[in-house]
């Protein structure tokens, strides 16, 4: 009994310096741990077992969270929502409110013209930690690479963070970690956007006399290169705006319109827009026919 | 603990680490979701003591933390775990007789699981959003938890009393 709890003891010890070691080796994840190669590997197996499994229990997934939903005609359901999300970020654009006429030109041009490749989630969180990250089944086979953007029907799921050859980990928008720059559509207010793992995502506004009103449509700000995100692509609406005085930047809550933790079909950016609207935004070359320039008479 | 059992153990653990993130995670459940992982960990030291508990802890948490949908670092969840595994193998005395005492226990474990790693978490510079939120996606976690023990710790106790012999809770060892 006495030697059998001796053995216990040593047995902690050895388990918690083993977890303790490997905490301290691999604190910098992503960054040039050291334990990236075998994180590497590890991802090269699991994914596919768990886009395997997924692919088995996806059905047993969609029951228990299509309670309460029609659960029963999920495959028109994605159709309808690939268009929905056409037709939504069309809104969001055109909700811009007063508009240049530039705007308007980049928004039209923007509306539709992202390049996405189609992936399932097929695995959410791992171990206990609060992160927000999930497997797609897309990987660099497919042309993703770090850094893109990844929408659902609805709006802004998150952006990729790591790549394996058929899989991708993305760190979705309601992560504590992630910050997206974003803009206030009606107001044209401008802000960044972080995640509390649970909840709404919180939004902090550069400005802090900013007037903002309660639901508001709040979409990406977009990034240089459309990397890590894409300009335009619906985030969520203003849910409660908080006025604190003395603080540097007035805060809001945003209620996003993914679901996180019922996501399926996502779209991953490969290509934003944005060089063709440069490009798009030259004038006109001049006409070299010489037209009259008194007015015809009426 | 033999062989055969450390197998065994690798194996259920396994299964719940890939169920938690394909299944448990995705179900949509409003506030939260089950961690399946804690549920066997617990029924594993309930059923074999604070050994297995600690070594299904180590490798379930390893392997959980290694899957490529979860983004912290190597190990955390594993020292959590461990931790979980020591504390429900040493406590598994005061819980036989009851199934509402073992329900508890995994409730009890579910929130120490919550918080030790958002501490942990603290301590490595992760954020974990406010403390309140993280108490309440705790304390939704063990309700759930609570909910899928009985057949979780039924399913270890039967694959427990089919590896071998068993070593009834509560007798000295």
């Amino acid at each position: 009994m006495l030697r059998d709890l001796r053995r216990t003891r040593v047995l902690l010890g050895v388990l918690l310096i083993a977890s303790f070691v490997l905490v301290t080796l691999d604190y910098r994840t992503g960054r040039g741990s050291p334990l990236d190669g075998v994180r590497a590997v590890a991802a090269g197996v699991l994914g596919p077992v768990q886009a395997g499994v997924a692919a088995v229990t996806r059905p047993v997934a969609r029951t228990v969270s299509g309670i309460g939903r029609a659960g029963a005609t999920t495959a028109r359901a994605d159709r309808l929502a690939r268009d929905n999300a056409a037709l939504r970020e069309q809104l969001a654009l055109a909700r811009r409110g007063p508009a240049t006429s530039l705007d308007r030109l980049l928004g039209l041009a923007a509306a539709g013209r992202y390049r996405i490749v189609p992936a399932r989630l097929v695995a959410l969180g791992g171990g206990l930690g609060f992160s927000w990250t999930a497997t797609i089944d897309a990987g660099r086979r497919d042309g993703l690479r770090p850094d893109l953007t990844v929408v659902s029907g609805r709006g802004l799921v998150g952006r990729v963070k790591t790549v394996t050859t058929r899989t991708a980990t993305v760190l979705l928008a309601a992560d504590p970690a992630s910050k997206v720059g974003v803009r206030v559509s009606a107001s044209g207010e401008i802000g960044v956007i972080t995640g509390q793992a649970t909840g709404p995502l919180v939004l902090e506004l550069l400005d802090a006399h900013a007037r903002v009103r309660v639901g508001e449509a709040v979409t990406t700000f977009g990034s240089p290169g459309g990397r890590p995100y894409a300009a335009g692509v619906p985030v969520g609406r203003v849910g409660k705006v908080f006025a604190g005085p003395g603080t540097a930047t007035r805060t809001a809550l945003v209620t996003p319109y993914v679901r996180f933790s019922s996501l399926d079909l996502v779209g991953v950016v490969i290509a934003a827009p944005q060089p063709a609207i440069r490009r798009a935004t030259l004038p006109p070359k001049p006409d070299p026919v010489v037209r009259p320039t008194v007015p015809k008479p009426r | 603990m033999t062989a055969g059992r450390a197998l065994l153990v690798g194996l259920l653990v396994a299964i719940a680490a890939i169920l938690q993130s394909t299944v448990m995670a995705r179900l949509g459940l409003p506030a939260g979701a089950p961690q399946l992982l804690v549920v066997v960990v617990v029924a594993v030291a309930l059923a074999d003591g604070p050994p297995a508990g600690m070594v299904a802890g180590f490798a379930g948490g390893l392997l959980a933390d290694l899957l490529p949908s979860s983004a912290h670092p190597l190990g955390q969840s594993a020292l959590v775990l461990v931790l979980v595994g020591q504390l429900a193998g040493l406590l598994r005395r005061d819980v036989t007789g009851g199934v509402a005492g073992s329900l508890l226990l995994v409730a009890v474990a579910t929130v120490a699981a919550a918080t030790g790693t958002a501490a942990l978490g603290g301590l490595l510079g992760q954020p974990h959003g406010a403390w309140s939120s993280v108490a309440r996606s705790a304390i939704v976690a063990a309700g759930y938890d609570a909910l899928i023990a009985p057949f979780v710790l039924a399913l270890v106790g039967v694959v427990w009393r089919h590896a071998g012999r068993r070593q009834p809770a509560g007798m000295p060892r």
